[in-house]
């Protein structure tokens, strides 16, 4: 009888696991629709229409040779200035953590590439000159290979030093006024590429904007 | 007895080969990107796309419209090998294709503070690069939501 009772009690277990699984997967892809159901208030809220001091002349986002600096218009109360210091490209783990996922890149296990990709690593300054705070992502620094109508590279891991790199926040920087933020960001890019085209790279800053747009000014050293 | 212990041995097999298959699926590309819209930049309702970022695996994106968001976001997944394109035929197949009011099927509203797994074949279709397509469904307002190309 209780050897009865336990495999039944087993059984139940299994299933009831088996039954989570399912349901999580389901909700996962989309199968089952749990947006409405789990959604907190919909505070909604509303923008604060007064006007601001004009900021025409001021980009919302440019891209940026070596030694480039500007100030950017992200929005109402908050200006930003970039400046991009330098590039360096290796094949080892410098002041940068390792990379989020593996890529096209073999590497060993101090995360040094074996193949025919190199780490390009870009040292950013990034500082909030305005009033509000300001919360993007590091990944909205893309590497622009060969002018700004060309493909280009998103980040693949910058100086954290975070442990767990996979976590969905891993690249926020929250930019509160007057804060001074210095970045390695890394890209992982192919040899030739690099040998081809690394005179042309350009950083393109896109923390504020809804998509990547060619027309924006490059930014040259001064 | 024999009978039972068959089929407590059955299910515990079942359950340990569901559950490898799930934490087989390796580390995807899950880290957020976040979008920034001010109002200024928001003034035609036109559809619009992220960044092109790598597809690692078959899992759906995902999107979170931010609670400070204006309004109500319109999202597909769109999908390349070529991140330097400028062509509109990106859509992925699940979702349609392009038009002017955004991509034609399946494509999922999504209200302030509200986040979605949104499905895609961009994988299976043997493409490397994925975005979030998007109408902000409301002009003159500020918007921001983050994203991912796959989800754990």
């Amino acid at each position: 009888m209780n050897k009865k009772v336990s495999t039944i009690i087993i059984v139940s277990i299994c299933a009831i696991f088996i039954v989570v699984l399912a349901v999580g997967y389901m909700c996962k892809e989309g199968i089952i629709d749990t947006s409405n159901i789990f959604s907190g208030s919909n505070d909604v809220t509303e923008e604060n229409n007064s006007q601001s001091e004009s900021k025409e002349d001021m980009p919302h986002s440019a891209y940026f040779k070596v030694g480039a600096e500007t100030t950017l218009h992200l929005e109402e109360n908050v200006d930003t200035y970039i400046k991009y210091n330098s590039m360096n490209i290796t094949k080892k783990i410098g002041d940068f953590d390792k990379c989020t996922y593996q890529g096209d890149e073999k590497t060993d296990e101090n995360g040094t590439i074996t193949n025919d990709y190199s780490y390009v690593v870009c040292n950013i300054t990034v500082k909030n000159i305005g009033t509000e705070d300001f919360l993007t992502t590091v990944n909205n620094l893309l590497l622009f290979e060969n002018g700004r109508n060309s493909a280009y590279d998103e980040v693949r891991a910058y100086n954290s030093h975070l442990k767990n790199t996979v976590r969905k926040d891993y690249y926020y920087a929250n930019l509160k006024p007057n804060e001074e933020h210095n970045y390695n960001v890394v890209y992982v890019v192919k040899d030739d590429i690099i040998k081809k085209y690394k005179d042309n790279f350009l950083i393109y800053v896109l923390f504020s904007g809804p998509q990547v747009n060619p027309s924006d000014p490059i930014i040259e050293k001064k | 007895m024999k009978k039972t212990k068959k089929i407590v041995a059955l299910m515990l097999a079942l359950v340990t080969v569901i559950t490898a298959s799930v934490s087989v699926n390796a580390v995807g590309n899950v880290n957020d990107t976040i979008v920034n819209v001010d109002k200024e930049n928001n003034q035609d309702g036109t559809p619009r796309r992220s960044i092109w970022r790598d597809k690692r695996d078959y899992t759906s994106s995902w999107c979170e419209n931010k609670k400070k968001s204006g309004g109500v976001l319109t999202t597909w997944v769109e999908r390349t090998n070529n991140r330097g394109t400028s062509s509109v035929n990106t859509v992925d197949r699940y979702y349609g294709k392009w038009s002017y009011n955004g991509a034609t099927k399946n494509a999922r509203k999504i209200k302030p503070g509200q986040h979605y797994y949104l499905k895609n074949y961009v994988k299976e279709d043997g493409y490397k690069y994925a975005t979030i397509g998007y109408i902000m469904n409301k002009e003159k307002v500020k918007y921001s939501f983050a994203w991912s190309p796959d989800s754990v």
